[in-house]
């Protein structure tokens, strides 16, 4: 078992460092930013580093429950450092930004995806979970464009759904007495269900996934380096955590392979081909949790690891492109080779990972995954996890590097690029060959124990033998193999065109609601303004006749037997129209209604001396007043009574 | 695109790659699956081709036709409140 | 010492009755007199706090030494005490926080827009007029908080209501029909309550609270019960704007004095939701059943209150607006908390009385803030506002994610316990209605930080002359404080249950 060492000072958290660098960084000037930017995760990188197995720091919260704030074992070892490493990496890349909303959302997200996964105990988890989805969403907002700020709304809705289904079922656990995380597959009740939903949607599981491939291209282009390098594999790492061993989660992470690889073919878009390519990888790890053996869990370690590394590279490749020519679809972009040699290098390096070709970061992770399916008994999935990584060449490497560095040259114009974007995307690749020639750097940190070697002649010709014929039919294929100027439709469809269309239909009916309720108060306070305004007409001898009090009464008798009974809008909105016209686009409705009262006052206006025949007598315009009393009255009792009677009877 | 001859320089590199992989595998490997694509030799060959068609083909000829939209598709009646 | 609870509401109530006369000798003389009284107050409050804290016993203090039942008593015990100091503490700063609003100093220097002819006289009458009836509403809060009287309550519920039309009708523009409204539908609400206190005083002869719970516990199927039962229903509901008795709140909070929109919104619906929670637990007890049948009611009202005010409040333009019917949605989470009848329920509502006190004083405050210097109440018209008003924007942040519900502010722990106490009682579709709500939340006030934050500049005009900070200091402490106060609670909010609320609970449901 492991020793318990205390941690005395939360300061020496990775992730509150991160955050509290985050914070500081909005509050200073420009240069002392920059500075902050790299000590801030540098000083993460030094605390995670500090941290030993087995280090644990609690806080007491109610009920003598204690809170454990960090937790550190093998598994959250490993994935807090490479989180460390991957916001130097970066904050080194974003150095050039101007304005500090982005730094202190991406140190933010950094901090707490790190706090989440460092938790002992579920509330911190749910705690830090919550921070991460807002900190997310001002990175993606903080592109600033239309685009930015919609997919942004979406990504918030689709993540405040996770959080709080995720909030939900933890609540469950806490109240059944579990405080502290732990695999949860055992019994699938509803504490199970809400959890895996919570964790699926960051993890990108399809259905869920929609959310990544919109929010991800419309960010900033150093903020998606960030984003695409932690919500997905904090979401993995809970997994790996609560779900190991969850076996339908195989055919789902086959699926996700298979789905994201078959995307990212149709996909123009340089940004979101590589969102895509993301929930392929995220595939693998999540078969390789649903597995289970310790083999697997290690493979899906080692691959979220190496994912990170290979695909900020990727996605910083791409933003320099975006960045030096001003273009993201790849349709438009073409022979950037001999005009920006190194991005092409340092793209070559991540492609290479990602597509496991052996003596890159990206082989020594996946091949162990689809060892794992062989050697637990899943054959079916080996085989479609290796078509998915034929996808996977066939795509990011074939694909992106034909057409953008080596296709026919389109004659574009390409802007110098701020030196730290090279110092980061040389660092990227440095690390992925590093991992790549020396994979005991990463094995000896691997959770679980393993026998793997990878360089078997077995294993090594089993990839050059994938990749390279799996050139064939791209090249056979070539001509058709550019992708058109389209977007594809994905999950995101639902929610974008009919649920908004449900949302206005109910809007439009809480909008009613209020309308039919103001008309009712509108008239007890008509009313009460006719009584008091003229009350010595209480002793009128005029009965009862059609003026327009009746007519509101009437309304208002309605309004408020639907509004208590439940009726159809369709009988509210009549009534209320009846009244005056409603307008439920938005505007200021109670404000109409004030001012169409402000009007009617005014045209009535109070005058001592107008009480003279012409005004009492005249039939259409006969006043009486203590049917208006006697209206407002009876309604509020009516309305009480028909209230106690639908609820105790 | 690409001319038909660095095509056929490609469809040959790979060939000879292909073949050098299969004597080495069955002069060097030692494949510890149950499956037939282990034990045979250069199954990977065709596990790499055939699966790479059906990829391409799929998303091409099936998925794209009845997913694919103008790129303005959703700006018309895009809104913030869903 | 003893003494501490009478000057609680007493202090500020004399303060009102002289603030006028002394603001005819010096202008701000009225004005000092009302700070002072409610510094006192706020200082007692915190005094018996830490004096129910420590002995644990519930005191009681005997107005003129009258022994109950005849005379009248006031009660403070854990669930009180807390919710004292809050209604002390945000009178007492939004005191302060109101003055550069009448102040010669900091007159406007042009008036432009619709919204902008609120009182901001610097006559004796307007200035002592509006303090006056500032700490008759805080009198009148602190006193429904703090009796242990029914009929007293309906006195001290009457001076807030009344003082709180007068305030709302300073406000210019719309007021006056708005606090017309809010004037009848609460006449209506306190004439109900009377008749229920009627009809309970009817079997049990008391109208003390400790002495009518221990005396209707051998009625509790009488008919008087149910009738009183139903009558509190509307008379609370009304008050504390429960659906769909909300109508008057949207049109009252967004017209109302800009100065006193904090101390109102935040703070008038909580004591009657405060009162409500006395009587349906306390006076008659859970165990009744109808009062069981009640809290039925009252969670599917606030249920529908939740979806109604988010709903509505993503229409909205105005950002007052927004807020008002946002706190329907709020006062929606504490009926549903009140609802739920276990001991997680009632510390919800409780804790989000006391969160959302804080949460919504320092809304308004910011935009009362924001309406100070440039006349504007359009949320589109926010942009940049992070730097020109930079410590403003931390308070609404910090607010929104409140409401919104992220933590380590304390408005995601109120949504934690809400959640706690559904499961526990079954009511899953609460859950649903939080989820939903939760999402709606989320819509309309990352809206508000996304316009801030993200939009380019508005470019306001500035109305006031510029001072040296982005706010006159009276205003900006307050409105920093709130902040640093929403983030504490959340923090402390297990020692504030655990010591506090749980040792509070009625005696059937102790945790």
């Amino acid at each position: 078992m492991e020793v318990m060492i205390r941690m005395n000072n939360i300061i020496l958290h990775p992730g509150i460092i991160l955050i509290l660098s985050g914070i500081i960084a909005a509050l200073v000037p420009e240069k002392i930013r920059k500075i902050i930017m790299i000590l801030g995760p540098a000083g993460a990188i030094t605390a995670m580093l500090a941290l030993d197995y087995g280090t644990v720091l609690t806080v007491p919260f109610i009920n003598g429950i204690e809170l454990m704030l960090v937790n550190v074992d093998r598994l959250s070892y490993v994935f807090g450092m490479v989180f460390s490493m991957m916001s130097l990496i970066g904050s080194v890349y974003a150095l050039h930004n101007k304005g500090s909303l982005e730094t202190t959302a991406s140190l933010c997200y950094a901090g707490s995806s790190i706090g989440v996964t460092l938790a002992g105990d579920w509330l911190t988890l749910i705690f830090f979970w919550e921070l991460m989805a807002a900190s997310s969403l001002f990175l993606v907002w903080a592109n600033r464009s239309e685009k930015a700020v919609k997919a942004g709304f979406r990504y918030l809705l689709v993540h405040m759904f996770g959080g709080n289904c995720l909030l939900i079922g933890i609540i469950f656990k806490v109240n059944g007495g579990d405080m502290l995380i732990s695999n949860v597959t055992a019994v699938h009740d509803a504490a199970f269900w809400l959890i895996l939903l919570g964790i699926a949607i960051n993890a990108a599981i399809p259905p869920f996934h929609s959310w990544l491939t919109d929010a991800y291209p419309e960010a900033n282009v150093t903020g998606s380096v960030f984003l695409s390098s932690f919500t997905t594999k904090v979401a993995v790492y809970c997994l790996i955590r609560m779900f190991a061993g969850t076996s339908f989660l195989i055919w789902f992470g086959v699926a996700m392979a298979l789905y994201g690889a078959l995307f990212a073919i149709m996909e123009n878009d340089v940004r979101r081909l590589l969102s895509y390519h993301i929930i392929s990888q995220v595939g693998f790890m999540v078969a390789g949790v649903g597995i289970g053996t310790p083999l697997a869990l290690d493979g899906a370690t080692a691959h979220a690891f190496s994912h990170i590394l290979y695909k900020s590279l990727l996605f910083m490749g791409a933003g320099a492109i975006i960045t030096a020519t001003g273009i993201n679809k790849i349709n438009q972009l073409g022979g950037l080779a001999k005009k920006m040699p190194f991005v092409c290098v340092a793209f070559t390096v991540g492609a290479f990972s990602i597509s496991g070709v052996p003596l890159f970061n990206g082989f020594i992770s996946k091949s162990i995954t689809v060892s794992a399916a062989c050697e637990a008994g899943y054959p079916l999935a080996e085989l479609l996890l290796l078509v998915a990584s034929v996808g996977t060449f066939l795509h990011v490497v074939m694909k992106m590097l034909y057409f953008i560095f080596f296709g026919e040259d389109k004659g574009i114009e390409v802007k110098p690029l701020p030196k730290n974007m090279y110092v980061a995307m040389s660092i990227g690749s440095v690390l992925c060959i590093l991992y790549g020639v020396f994979p005991d750097l990463l094995y000896r940190f691997l959770p679980y124990d393993f026998e793997y070697h990878p360089f078997t002649w077995d294993h090594i010709m089993q990839y050059v033998q994938l990749l390279v014929t799996g050139v064939v039919p791209f090249i056979m294929y070539l001509e058709h193999m550019e992708p058109l100027s389209k977007i594809s439709l994905d999950t995101d469809w639902f929610y974008r065109k009919p649920f908004a269309a449900l949302v206005r239909v109910i809007s439009s009916l809480c909008v009613t609601v209020q309308i039919g309720l103001g008309a009712f108060f509108k008239s007890i306070y008509d009313g009460v303004r006719r009584a008091s305004k003229n009350p010595l007409v209480f002793i009128g001898e005029h009965g009862i006749t059609e003026y327009e009090g009746i007519e509101s009464s009437k309304i208002a008798a309605s309004s408020a037997a639907s509004a208590i009974s439940g009726t159809s809008a369709d009988v509210i909105a009549d009534n209320a129209e009846a009244v005056f016209d409603g307008d439920f686009a938005g505007n200021d409705i109670d404000g109409k209604l004030a001012a169409e009262i402000k009007e009617e006052a005014e045209e009535r206006a109070f005058d001592n001396n107008q009480l003279d025949s012409a005004d009492v007598y005249d039939p259409d315009k006969e006043r009486e007043p203590i049917g208006d009393i006697m209206s407002v009255v009876i309604f509020t009792f009516i309305a009480a009574a028909a209230f106690i009677a639908a609820v105790f009877m | 695109m690409m001319k038909k001859g660095t095509k056929r320089k490609i469809y040959l590199i790979a060939a000879v790659v292909c073949i050098v992989s299969v004597i080495a595998e069955i002069m060097f490997a030692h494949p510890h699956g149950h499956e037939i694509w282990h034990t045979v030799p250069g199954a990977d060959i065709v596990i790499a081709f055939v699966g790479g068609w059906i990829l391409i083909l799929t998303a091409t000829k099936i998925m794209a036709p009845i997913l694919q939209r103008k790129e303005d598709y959703y700006d018309g009646g895009d809104d913030k409140d869903e | 010492m003893r003494n501490l609870p009478v000057l609680i509401p007493i202090l500020p109530l004399a303060s009102a009755m002289l603030c006028l006369a002394l603001s005819r000798i010096n202008k701000n003389l009225g004005k000092y007199v009302v700070i002072g009284a409610l510094t006192v107050s706020f200082a007692s409050a915190i005094g018996l706090f830490v004096e129910v804290m420590r002995t644990g016993e519930t005191i009681h203090y005997y107005m003129g030494g009258w022994k109950p039942p005849l005379g009248i008593e006031f009660v403070i015990d854990e669930m009180n005490a807390i919710i004292l100091v809050a209604i002390a503490a945000v009178a007492l700063f939004v005191c302060i926080y109101s003055q550069p609003f009448f102040s010669e100093k900091t007159r406007r220097l042009k008036r432009q827009k619709d919204n902008s002819n609120y009182a901001d006289g610097t006559t004796w009458l307007e200035k002592g007029g509006f303090y006056a009836l500032y700490a008759l509403l805080s009198a009148g809060l602190l006193g429904m908080t703090i009796t242990g009287d029914m009929f007293n309550l309906y006195v001290f519920l009457e001076i807030a209501s009344i003082s709180g039309y007068g305030l709302i009708a300073l406000g210019g523009d719309k007021s006056v029909m708005a606090s017309f409204r809010y004037l009848l539908l609460g006449t209506i609400a306190a004439s109900f309550y009377l008749l229920a206190v009627a009809y309970m005083y009817s079997i049990t002869g008391t109208l003390n609270m400790a002495d009518m719970a221990m005396l209707l516990a051998a009625h509790k199927n009488s008919p008087n019960v149910f009738i009183a039962v139903s009558m509190l229903i509307i008379a609370f509901g009304i008050k504390m704007a429960l659906f769909p008795l909300h109508g008057w709140q949207p049109d009252a909070y967004t017209y109302a004095h800009p100065a006193a929109a904090p101390l109102i919104a935040g703070l008038m619906s909580k004591a009657p939701a405060l009162a409500m929670l006395r009587y349906m637990f306390y006076i008659i007890g859970v165990d009744s059943p109808y009062v069981a049948k009640a809290l039925t009611v009252i969670g599917f009202l606030g249920a529908c209150g939740i979806i109604l005010g988010s709903v509505m409040a993503n229409a909205q333009r105005d950002f007052r607006r927004m807020l008002a019917y946002s706190s329907v949605a709020q006062i929606g989470y504490i009926a549903v908390g009140l609802s739920l009848g276990n001991a997680y329920g009632i510390i919800a509502a409780v804790f989000h009385i006391l969160i959302h006190a804080f949460m919504k004083s320092s809304l308004f405050m910011v935009i009362g803030a924001v309406r100070y210097r440039y006349d504007e109440v359009l949320i589109s018209k926010l942009g940049g506002l992070n730097k020109h008003m930079p410590l403003t924007t931390v308070t609404l942040v910090i607010a929104a994610l409140s409401m919104v519900g992220i933590p380590p502010t304390g408005g995601f722990f109120s949504k934690w316990y809400i959640i706690m106490g559904s499961l526990e009682s079954g009511h899953y579709f609460y859950l649903v209605v939080l989820i939903v709500s939760s999402l709606l939340n989320a819509m309309y006030f990352f809206r508000v930080l996304e316009t801030v934050f993200i939009n380019k500049d508005a470019e306001l005009e500035e109305v006031r002359p510029k001072g040296r900070f982005e706010l006159p200091l009276q205003m900006l402490v307050p409105i920093v404080l709130f902040g640093i106060v929403i983030i504490a609670i959340g923090v402390l909010n297990a020692h504030i249950v655990a010591d506090v609320l749980s040792l509070g609970l009625p005696e059937v449901l102790a945790i």
